[in-house]
């Protein structure tokens, strides 16, 4: 190119000729590619097979129990959890949240560095400090603690140096102190009773519940709740009743069965418990009657007192020792306590390790004004939360796939935490900062483990232990310690609560108590019940909306106690007139990374750290135009649509469809052909397919303006239905992936054959080939295609660029994509296959959807091999075709839902 | 101020250079077609090798020595990378008794590639007893070997072809993109 900054004295013609010969050159130096460097190692470890995954058994800990997992990385680089199939919890089952918190480990919310004062610090300078902060002025809030490292560590400190240690778990309720923990083994009952409890539901032991309930998903359920749970969904008979009506009819349902005095009671509530006493006493010993952890205490108890009028303790409710492990005392050690004693000045060191009181805590206790009066601030987090703004010192924290630790799963099983990754940023160990302040500033988090399993194993073959349990993912032997429990005395009944509204409080089903906000792939995972995505309401019941002139999307004003909070509405079926509820998690104000400032704060009107529930409450409607809500499904009755989800008697069989005729010549497949089959039966709406498939595929998120558009990515969606009938109102999942039809409407659509049938039955996308014409998308009745409208994966933050699965192709804007039945498992398998020279065994594919699925509601295998378990599922009685009469003859199938009539 | 005299083309200048600047671009088009075509038809721009930080001989090694391939390509019969071998693998020839130096990391330049939309697996094209030299050339003769042919999707098909047993499977699009 010739000198073109003396362009002043540069005629046109020569730059025009100097322009024509520059862009020859570079279009002959554009031929090829630059090079690209390969770095091999220098020593390599042994095991590390470029290209190949490799698995680690470490757990996730969510509200102190261990979520058991195998974490599958590539060259060090975590990208997917599955569960661990060994675990005696779960079966290698996830639950949803488990599922992203992978993504939550390469968050761009998260913290870089120490921060003191707001400004960037060295992690040593704590070290210092923390000797001189250990004392009788120090207290530790936490969240639920059961990891035994964790809980040595804080009794040293307590024990040691006369520190205090409070809990503060907003979404569950405390362990009581010196009570035992109660384990409902939901397998071994034959009919189940559950009193505004929803075992089914999110939560730590959703997995474990789930899988001992999709042993015989047809038993008896009978749910009376405020507010429609994925328990309530499933329920055989569901009773909607505001929460402060719950104790009575647990009175009314103990006083059938002898125990006290029968209040009374409506004509529906008596028809429920009469039904639910029939289906409890005709299995004693082998019922459950469940009171959620949202009811009182005295419920609770007096539910304890029904199951072992039943003799149901000891066979279908255990108790063991407390799993979770809490400060001795009681409230004393609360968050309420530790409130006062920093506003009387009574303390000189505050550590928040992993909790979020600033946010999460309820109303009147104002946690901000009290802390300022604590001359030393610590927060340590994974992000600088509302908590940390508060703080002097900021310490990050290693994600659990970075750290040391240990943790025990629901049922007590202890297993060893190892890191899966170096860490990202410069954070620490939990237990570097509590030994910091027990006085060994340079503690190795792993050493610290050690020490811990080193007291209770013996020495001569503690190394062979602590492999092994590394090694599994769990220490064997070594589940909660199970206790015989005396049928508690009868509590008094308490006076019947005043009618009028009430409010009651749920954590959300995709952020929890708000510790998710800042993972995308939550916040767009449609809630199991709404298909709501990126923000909260306030649910209400049809009748009330209708008093007070709502509609959905309308902004309603909640007060009670002299606290109140604008939100949309939502109209929820199942609702308790006399109920509105709230959810948790939303209205973030700092270190929420994308859920900042999303939803509203229901914080503010709960009444008490625990509180679930508020009467006394008002609603009004506040003036303004309904505000758009980003649902995926905006239409969910089920009303004309009888043939979408198939419901069957006991036993009996969907008719088979007419065969339906095509002019199109049949395919043939001299190897597998792939299938699916899904069980609606055991569907319960987790939706850890969903976030699993997301995970595996590298589905991005596209925020909620496209979710209001109709963009959203899944290419698993789970669809929820709802029908009004004589027995009341019933609610139906249905898991819907890509169809792989025979005869494909979207292949014969495509103008470029980007969409073609494969060799093995798949439906498959060439993203290269797709000119966006989106015809496909419109040809397909199950609507299971979806598009690119934007540069979603681009425009996800850089930080989640290492999370996507190498072995999937990254979609570009203007393609197409859907569900690929996870056709790089299917590759891998048949590689290993075709290596040994063997068949692909029945169950050696999995599909991402399939292996996270705690109910076991989806089969995937060889069509072709009748011995395989999907060929097995479509011979069901109950199998049917969605749409079948259409002539698709889809690949994905399902098994009609069972309906006692 | 302009002052238009009458029989005077006052555009003419301006058209003269739209012409020129027509030109000049199809004679850049032209250019680069002609290089393109060049490309084609050779098979890839012939290039020198590329600088490597060590002036390692394939000849020597695979060609003089004897080395099985895999002796360095450890990964090809394990995973769908060959994989280049770690530098404790050079030195335990190299340096076999002696105290090591400390190596840092080399960094190579990469001679063969796919793009990043294929899924190329080694290991189940060795367990089918696809030669090495079927797709990288006779890397014994060669110090510095580059691949014969730039790796087209025709040449994989080529071969995939001529399997006939697993024909359909081996010619689908889903043989090596996902």
């Amino acid at each position: 190119m010739p000198a073109i900054a003396e362009a002043g004295a540069l005629r046109r013609r020569e730059f025009l000729r100097g322009m024509a010969a520059s862009a020859a050159t570079a279009a002959l130096a554009g031929c090829g590619r630059s090079p690209v460097g390969a770095v091999p190692y220098v020593e390599r470890p042994e095991e590390v097979v470029p290209g190949r995954p490799l698995f680690y058994a470490t757990a996730i800990p969510f509200a102190g129990f261990a979520q058991p997992v195998l974490a599958e990385t590539h060259m060090g680089r975590p990208t997917k959890l599955e569960g661990n199939p060994d675990h005696p919890v779960g079966g290698g089952a996830t639950d949803a949240f488990t599922q992203a918190a992978v993504a939550a480990l390469y968050g761009p919310e998260r913290s870089r560095r120490p921060l003191r004062g707001g400004v960037a610090a060295a992690w040593a300078d704590f070290a210092a400090l923390a000797p001189e902060l250990a004392g009788p002025g120090l207290r530790v809030l936490t969240g639920a603690v059961g990891s035994p490292t964790l809980v040595r560590q804080l009794t040293a400190l307590v024990e040691e140096a006369g520190a205090r240690w409070h809990v503060h778990e907003p979404g569950l309720p405390p362990p009581q102190a010196g009570r035992p923990s109660l384990h409902p083994r939901l397998d071994a009952a034959g009919a189940v009773v559950c009193l505004d409890a929803d075992p089914l539901g999110p939560g730590p032991a959703q997995v474990a519940h789930v899988r001992a309930w999709s042993a015989a998903p047809r038993r008896p359920l009978f749910v009376a709740e405020p507010t429609l749970s994925p328990t309530g969904a499933v329920a055989r008979r569901r009773l909607a009743a505001p929460a402060g009506r719950v104790p009575v009819l647990a009175r009314a349902l103990a006083a059938e069965l002898g125990l006290g005095q029968a209040p009374p009671l409506a004509d529906d509530e008596a028809a429920w418990v009469a039904e639910a006493v029939a289906a409890l006493a005709a299995q004693p010993g082998e019922s459950l009657l469940l009171a959620g952890p949202t009811q009182p205490g005295a419920i609770r108890d007096l539910a304890l007192a029904v199951n072992a009028r039943l003799g149901n303790l000891g066979r279908t409710l255990l108790a063991t020792e407390p799993v979770l492990a809490m400060p001795p005392g009681g409230d004393e050690f609360s968050l309420a306590a530790l409130v006062e004693d920093m506003r009387g000045g009574r303390v000189r060191a505050l550590l928040v390790l992993e909790a979020n009181p600033a946010y999460t805590q309820p109303a009147g206790l104002d946690f901000a004004a009290a802390a300022r009066r604590v001359p030393w601030r610590i927060h340590a987090g994974l992000c600088r939360d509302e908590t940390a703004a508060l703080c002097h010192w900021h310490l990050p924290l290693h994600h659990p796939l970075e750290d040391w630790s240990d943790a025990r799963a629901v049922d007590g099983t202890a297993g060893i935490i190892q890191p899966v990754t170096r860490p990202l940023h410069e954070s620490v160990s939990a237990h570097a900062v509590l030994a910091a302040l027990l006085g060994e500033p340079g503690a190795d988090p792993r050493e610290v483990v050690r020490d811990t399993w080193r007291r209770r194993w013996d020495e001569d073959d503690f190394e062979a232990r602590w492999r092994r349990a590394l090694h599994d993912g769990f220490v064997a032997d070594t589940g909660a310690a199970p206790l015989t429990l005396a049928p508690p005395p009868l509590p008094p009944p308490e006076p019947d609560e005043v009618g009028g509204l009430e409010a009651v409080f749920r954590p959300d089903p995709c952020v929890w108590d708000g510790r998710f906000a800042a993972v995308p792939w939550l916040q767009e995972l449609p809630k199991p019940l709404t298909t709501l995505t990126w923000t909260n309401v306030v649910a209400l019941g049809a009748g009330l909306a209708g008093r007070l002139g709502v509609a959905t999307g309308d902004t309603v004003e909640v007060s009670a106690a002299g606290a109140a909070v604008a939100a949309p509405a939502w109209i929820m079926p199942g609702q308790a007139e006399a109920s509105v509820t709230l959810f948790l998690g939303y209205g973030r104000r700092n270190g929420a990374g994308v859920g900042r400032g999303r939803g509203y704060d229901a914080y503010p009107l709960r009444p008490g750290p625990q509180g679930w529930r508020v009467a006394g409450v008002r609603l009004r409607r506040l003036d303004g135009a309904a505000a758009p809500l980003p649902v995926i499904q905006p239409h969910q009755t089920l009303a004309g649509l009888d043939d979408i989800v198939r419901t069957v008697a006991p036993g009996a069989a969907v008719p088979p469809p007419a065969a339906a005729a095509s002019l199109y010549p049949e395919w043939e497949y001299p190897g597998p052909a792939w299938g699916m089959v899904i069980d609606l039966d055991r569907c319960t709406g987790c939706n850890a397919c969903v976030v699993a498939c997301q995970m595996e595929n590298a589905v991005p998120t596209v925020g909620p303006s496209e979710v209001a558009k109709g963009r959203a990515l899944h290419w698993l969606r789970v669809d929820l239905y709802y029908q009004e009938r004589p027995e009341g109102l019933r609610t139906y999942f249905q898991p819907v992936p890509c169809m792989h039809c025979e005869k494909a409407p979207c292949e014969f659509g495509c103008p470029v054959n980007a969409t073609v049938h494969g060799p093995e039955g798949l439906n498959q996308m060439v993203y290269n080939r797709c000119i966006g014409t989106r015809t496909c998308s419109s040809y397909c009745p199950y609507k299971v295609r979806r598009f690119n409208f934007r540069d979603y994966a681009g425009a996800m933050p850089a930080a989640y660029a290492p999370l996507r699965n190498p072995d999937v192709t990254v979609r570009a804007q203007g393609v197409m994509e859907k569900c690929t039945y996870c056709t790089q498992r299917i590759a891998a398998a048949r590689i290993e296959a075709r290596k040994d020279n063997r068949p692909i065994r029945d169950g050696e594919v999995r599909t991402a959807c399939q292996q996270a699925c705690p109910a076991r509601a989806i089969v995937f295998g060889d069509l072709a091999d009748p011995g395989s378990a999907v060929a097995r599922a479509r011979d069901d009685r109950r199998h049917y075709g969605l749409l079948a009469h259409l002539g698709t003859r889809p690949r994905t199938t399902y098994l009609a839902r069972t309906e006692a009539r | 101020m302009v002052s238009f005299a009458p029989g005077r083309d006052h555009l003419a200048p301006m058209r003269a250079g739209l012409v020129t600047a027509a030109k000049a671009v199809t004679a850049a088009l032209a250019v680069v077609a002609v290089a393109l075509a060049a490309a084609w038809s050779a098979g890839g721009i012939p290039r020198p090798p590329p600088v490597q930080p060590v002036p390692f001989s394939h000849a020597h090694h695979a060609g003089a020595l004897g080395l099985d391939c895999r002796f360095c390509h450890s990964d090809a019969e394990r995973g769908p990378r060959a994989g280049l071998p770690a530098t404790e693998v050079c030195m335990s020839c190299h340096y076999p008794v002696e105290v090591r130096p400390e190596v840092p990391a080399l960094r190579w330049v990469r001679t063969a590639r796919l793009p990043d939309f294929t899924y190329f697996d080694h290991s189940v094209h060795v367990a089918a007893a696809v030669d090495c030299a079927a797709c990288h050339g006779a890397v014994a003769e060669m110090a510095q070997p580059v691949p014969p042919r730039p790796f087209t999707m025709l040449w994989c098909l080529d071969c995939h072809r001529q399997r006939a047993v697993e024909r359909a499977r081996l010619e689908h699009c889903y043989a090596c993109h996902r």
